[in-house]
């Protein structure tokens, strides 16, 4: 039975890729390299993550149905290997996150494979009931922490500092301005994997318009935050803090009592990113074992996940290089490849619209 | 049973047969709520740490237990000593049946010796340990920090929960406010002064030692460089307190002194470049109201009204002036007139003043400007005049 | 080998039919004889022989099924007042004599023994190989009476009753509509339980009421006493702690939900319906919510949602913020925590462990013992687990308030059968708390909502309409909008005809004019 997701649920779905892992260590190098300026940063990006996707999609239609056709070319093997591939550095890079992080606020002794293992099965388990309800759930997450996002600035009223964020014109704003860009360029790219999901969308209607929303709730949100911290901790320790949003979050104080929100914000982040972790399992294993979307064996997902487990926790040899992984190579890895699927995506529209004139 | 659901079960023995890592009661921990540290000698610190004591808090549920006796003291301070704060901490944990717990920890102090020799490194650990908050209250002792620790106020059980929160309701600084001055280009901290003063209750039997949060310790970057005396402390007050909330008394003519609540205070600076050197002016408007009266002066009176406002005017400029030209004089930027520069004009910060601020800020002139308005007068009404 | 025992399965089934699909004959000696036959042993099947003055007849009934007063007044003593020439025939009794509403005549002796069984009287003519059947069912039931489980401060105060008839006309009471059907079954080799399905033809779904018929048809069981039985047996996961059928004893409750094209089961023999299909957040509506003014309901549903949360997790969260995340509470709540605590020996996983189990302990002996002994259970419980372990410094004060909280919030869920399963879930979560503090808990929550989004109670999302998210559905879900504003039924059932009530039906004064 093919499982069917709303054009709504497809932009929470967008949204909450490109914002629940992002928001984890992305600020602080973003703010390491552009200080006070950051949150221009996702303005600046905002324009060529839209325009790349307006590139991909052209006008919807073909390529929505051409994710259907059952004929399958080498062009397309290729696309899903490339999709496949760059969802498990994706899956790892996360997961890896989401443990250290987990390892350092909540749990901090003990053993991270012990945490790699419960969090996996626990992914397994979501990623296994189908596309159907990891949507309905990341649906009901998203906007729960959506709320409490929004909500912070006024949380935070007492503690913003506006001068905090009063931009600079100095000598190599310019410069940096376009090196955080690039940074923050491949995270918000993610964003096009979802041209593999459009065959499970039920409308055929509003699907562009769906995504675009998705991408603009996203880099709101993340704009939020950025913005968030900074006027509120200032660049200085921002840049220094591997979680400058947890760190942030710290700084609620309402009344004496109410001063302690922390773990509760954690709280609800950790269901939306664990809903991303699923979703990208699901891909993957659909990319990999399963590309039409027909069968729904869940034979190989146990190993899948739990061999991506393991090569979260053994590719990393510790917390350094995974962040110096996630700032570094990754921007690298993670351009090249969006704009390898890019081009696939885009010679696969044009071969279907000419097959389907002929 | 497939052999999936073998798997399974066997990931949940081993959760459940080996977990509970980082479990730990809350009568293991020893909860911090504040910590004193003082430099002995050159790289060698005491760190201090006043810990509650749950067992003499006198709860109610331990009172079955065999807990709380009423007469003992509720917290205790002890200390370590190291080459930096963690090994001092680690000294001191070894003479401590339950851990260090830092995340209640609300009140720093630092050591006036500790102070000058500069501390932003301890400070720092604040960061990378997420245990501890950076919301905790910075202060700076004018003797030892561990005498502050143990002073035992009247009304609270704690002198950490004191402090904590005179600091709030006045000249509060905390870690965040701390770390971000010393980094700030053209700022430097100004940081509030504890100390311990005995209950004056004359003949009276009960005499503790009281805490008093009071004064501003002038820094540049993260060392002390002076206490500032109590004109200059007024002189803090009126350029750097956020909450206007004071009581403030100026004297008219001889031995007359009028009281008032200042309600509302709004400082702003205008700034000029003439020949590569910046120069400011600070307005300063001031609206108060009257408390007591002693001079007896009439505010209705256009005349008399202009010689209060006039005689307090005079007095808050001079106490500003006194801070500023005192801390300039050091090379000292406590308004962070630097810091206005650097993000107004930023390419002339970068190539003219960066380096040499220092400098720069003791030939800056600063004009200050103080309008202060008297709001209402107290309870007598309006007298008709004949 | 095998073949044996096919006959002999064969011949064990086949016995019965074989002499009861015997046709009834026209001697009447050898017709009782048969019929003690198989009444062999039970005293209270009756065997009354009336001799008239031309013939011999046989009036059976089981005892205290039927309602003796009326055969005696309309047809014992007809009888025995007739002195007719000839002998009588049986439609001249059926037509002239018996003054029984309703008769009818049987010739099978299967069909024969089965009105015996439900409780109606044969008069077995001689000569004729007719039976008549004379329906006057009754015996003692229980009078409608106001349910004890669902009962409200405003709102009709009738309850169903065991008897399914009764049943389905308090039903019928609330609906006057041809459009309402019956539709009745027949469960139990052995019990021969009578089902009734109600639907409202237009609203319910065919393929719902299609379902549920199958579903129906293919239980094979020797027995249904109570609905628990057919919603354990028609439910779509039964390994999921969640119950997916809404049982009630309320007919407006029923009646409420067919209008929103549900279907409902009456089963003879209980007052408890079940409605299907239903959803999670059904279970935290309370009938009353539609009576009372709506500020209230919508005030009541967002605090049962909050206490549904905290009779799921409190325990859990006390236990992950007081051994892994002392950071979380407020220093002062923190000391006075410990404070409490000083002496306690148990770590607080532990702690609450055994106070989890001794309240649920108590909860169950106090429903299990008679009423009066009940309380005093209660009031011992209380003292000794409230007061005397505290001062004894075995459990502190907080763990006892927090158990008692979540005690009293689990009490606030209005259908019981949703509260058992938050009790049950809330060890799992406490266990998880105990290993993984917060961390734990949230995985456990999140597994509990993946499996929620799962579930679906035929064929419709148990979650919704908030997962997936139909907001116009949602104006019934943590609030209620006031009548005027509920226009439409549910898109989740009712496809065909969602208008429910007129637009535009809140009423202001200056609608008279228009």
């Amino acid at each position: 039975m093919k499982q069917f997701i709303s054009p709504f649920q497809l932009a929470i779905l967008v949204a909450n890729f490109i914002f629940a892992a992002a928001l984890i260590t992305l600020p602080q190098i973003l703010t390491q390299i552009s200080i006070q300026n950051t949150w221009i940063v996702p303005f600046l990006v905002y324009p060529i993550v839209v325009v790349l996707l307006l590139i991909g999609f052209g006008r919807g239609n073909i390529l929505q149905s051409s994710f259907l056709t059952n004929h399958r070319s080498s062009l397309h093997h290729l696309f899903y290997i490339t999709i496949g591939l760059f969802l498990v550095i994706v899956y790892i890079r996360d997961l890896r996150a989401f443990i250290d992080f987990t390892s350092r606020a909540l749990l901090p002794t003990t053993p991270i494979e012990v945490i790699a293992i419960l969090v996996s099965v626990v992914l397994l388990y979501i990623s296994s009931t189908g596309i159907e309800v990891v949507t309905r759930i990341t649906v009901i997450q998203f906007i729960m922490l959506s709320a409490t996002i929004l909500s912070l600035p006024f949380m935070l009223l007492n503690e913003i500092e506006l001068s905090h964020i009063m931009p600079i014109l100095g000598t190599d704003t310019v410069e940096n301005l376009s090196k955080s860009s690039f940074e923050l360029l491949p995270w918000m790219g993610e964003s096009l994997i979802f041209f593999f999901l459009l065959g499970n969308v039920a409308a055929k209607k509003g699907v562009k318009r769906a995504i675009i929303i998705g991408v603009s709730i996203g880099f709101f949100l993340l704009f939020l935050l950025i913005i968030t911290s900074i006027a509120v901790l200032g660049e200085n320790i921002v840049s220094k803090s591997i979680y400058p949003n947890f760190i942030m979050i710290q700084q609620i104080n309402i009344t004496d009592f109410l001063d302690r929100l922390d773990l509760i914000i954690v709280i609800l982040w950790m269901p939306v990113l664990l809903s991303k972790l699923a979703l990208t399992l699901y891909c993957i294993h659909r990319a990999f074992f399963n590309p039409n979307g027909g069968t729904t064996s869940n034979l190989l997902m146990t190993p899948l996940s739990l061999l991506l487990a393991v090569l979260a926790i053994i590719l990393f040899e510790n917390n350094t290089v995974h962040l110096e992984f996630t700032f570094l190579t990754w921007t690298i890895i993670g351009i090249v490849m969006e704009f390898l699927l890019l081009i696939l995506v885009l010679i696969l529209r044009f071969r279907a619209k000419a097959t389907s004139l002929r | 049973m497939t052999l999936c659901k073998k798997v399974y079960l066997l990931i949940f023995c081993l959760f459940v047969l080996t977990g509970c890592w980082d479990r730990v009661e809350v009568n293991d921990l020893a909860f911090v709520t504040a910590t004193g540290i003082d430099k002995i000698e050159e790289n060698k610190f005491r760190a201090a740490v006043q810990v509650p004591l749950p067992g003499n808090m006198g709860g109610a549920g331990s009172s079955g237990g065999g807990g709380g006796s009423g007469g003992e003291s509720p917290f205790y301070v002890d200390s370590g000593v190291g080459r930096n704060i963690r090994e001092s901490n680690d000294d001191l944990q070894q003479r401590m049946s339950r851990k260090l717990y830092f995340s209640h920890r609300r009140v720093i102090i630092f050591g006036a010796d500790m102070a000058k020799a500069g501390f932003k490194k301890s400070l720092e650990v604040i960061i990378e340990q997420p245990q501890s908050r950076l919301s905790a209250y910075v202060l700076i002792a004018k003797g030892k920090a561990i005498e502050v620790l143990n002073a035992t106020p009247h009304f609270e059980p704690f002198s950490s929960e004191t402090i904590r929160e005179m600091a709030k309701s006045s000249f509060g600084i905390t870690v965040k406010d701390v770390l971000n001055d010393v980094e700030k280009p053209g700022k430097d901290p100004v940081i509030p002064i504890v100390e311990t003063a005995k209950t004056q209750n004359g003949d009276g039997e009960d005499k503790n030692d009281e805490v008093m949060v009071n004064g501003a310790a002038i820094l540049k970057d993260d060392k002390l460089k002076f206490f500032a005396n109590d004109e200059e402390a007024l002189g803090a007050f009126w350029l750097l307190e956020e909450s206007p909330e004071k009581n403030y008394t100026f004297s008219v003519g001889d031995n007359k002194e009028i009281n008032v609540s200042i309600d509302e205070k709004n400082l702003r600076h205008t700034y000029s470049v003439l020949g590569g050197v910046p120069s400011f002016s600070l307005t300063l408007d001031v609206e108060a109201a009257v408390m007591q009266n002693e001079a007896d002066i009439d505010m209705d009176n256009l005349d008399s009204y202009e010689l209060a406002i006039d005689s307090m005017e005079k007095k808050i400029k001079k106490e500003i002036d006194a801070l500023l030209d005192h801390s300039t004089s050091e090379g000292i930027d406590v308004y962070g007139f630097g810091w206005h520069l650097y993000r107004h004009d930023n390419r002339q910060w970068e190539e003219k003043w960066a380096d040499n601020w220092s400098s720069t800020l003791k030939k800056m002139e600063i004009d200050v400007q103080v309008n202060a308005t008297i709001q209402e007068t107290t309870n007598p009404g309006i007298t008709i005049k004949e | 080998m095998r073949r044996l025992f096919n006959i002999l399965k064969h011949n064990r089934k086949s016995k019965i039919p074989e002499t009861m699909d015997l046709a009834i004959s026209t001697d009447l000696d050898n017709n009782i004889k048969f019929l003690k036959k198989q009444f062999e042993n039970s005293s209270d099947v009756v065997f009354r022989q009336i001799t008239t003055a031309k013939n011999k007849a046989y009036i059976i009934f089981v005892d205290g099924l039927i309602d003796s007063a009326r055969i005696e007044l309309h047809a014992i003593q007809q009888l025995l007042e007739q002195t007719p020439a000839d002998a009588l025939d049986t439609t001249y009794i059926e037509e002239q004599i018996i003054s029984v509403n309703s008769v009818t005549e049987e010739n099978k002796f299967k069909k024969l023994l089965k009105q015996i069984l439900d409780g109606n009287t044969i008069l077995l003519v001689d000569k004729f190989d007719k039976a008549l059947v004379l329906g006057a069912k009754g015996g003692s039931s229980r009078s409608i009476s106001e349910p004890d489980t669902e009962s409200v401060i405003r709102g009709p105060r009738e309850g169903f009753t065991e008897s399914l008839r009764v049943n389905t006309s308090l039903v019928r009471r609330k609906i006057h509509s041809n459009h309402l059907k019956v539709v009745s079954r027949t469960v139990g080799t052995e019990t021969q339980t009578s089902l009734a399905i109600l639907y409202l033809e237009n609203l319910a779904p065919p393929q719902l009421v299609e379902e549920v018929l199958a579903r129906i048809d293919r239980i094979k069981i020797d027995g249904i006493l109570e609905s628990g039985y057919i919603e354990e047996l028609i439910e779509d996961d039964t390994w999921s702690p969640f119950p997916q059928i809404q049982n009630t004893e309320r007919p407006d409750t029923v009646a409420a939900n067919l209008l929103e094209g549900r279907v409902s089961i009456i089963v003879d023999g209980t007052p408890f319906v079940l409605i299907l299909p239903t959803s999670f957040w059904q279970f935290i509506q309370a009938s009353e919510d539609y009576y009372q003014r709506f500020h209230i309901s919508v005030f009541l549903r967002l605090l049962r949602v909050t206490l549904l949360f905290l009779a799921l997790l409190m325990p859990a969260l006390y236990v992950a913020i007081a051994s892994f995340h002392q950071e979380m509470i407020p220093t002062t709540l923190l000391l006075s925590i410990a404070a409490s605590r000083e002496a306690i020996p148990f770590p607080v996983f532990i702690e609450a462990l055994i106070m989890e189990l001794s309240f649920e302990a108590l909860r169950e002996a106090g429903i299990r013992l008679p009423k009066v002994i009940g309380q005093a259970v209660s009031i011992l419980g209380a003292l000794v687990i409230g007061t005397a372990a505290v001062e004894a410094g075995i459990v502190s004060a907080p763990m006892v308030i927090i158990v008692s909280l979540t005690g009293i919030a689990s009490f606030t869920i209005p259908r019981f059968n949703l509260a058992i399963s938050i009790r049950l879930l809330r060890f799992p979560m406490m266990i998880l708390a105990g290993i993984f503090g917060l961390f734990g808990v949230v995985l456990g929550s999140i597994v509990l909502l993946t499996h929620l989004c799962k579930l679906r109670s035929f064929g419709v999302p148990y979650f919704s309409p908030l997962s997936p998210l139909k907001w116009s559905d949602l104006k019934d879900v943590f609030i209620r909008v006031p009548w005027w504003d509920m226009d439409r039924r549910p898109k989740q059932f009712v496809k065909e005809d969602p208008v429910r009530e007129g637009s535009n039906l809140k009423a202001s004064p200056n609608q008279k004019e228009s």
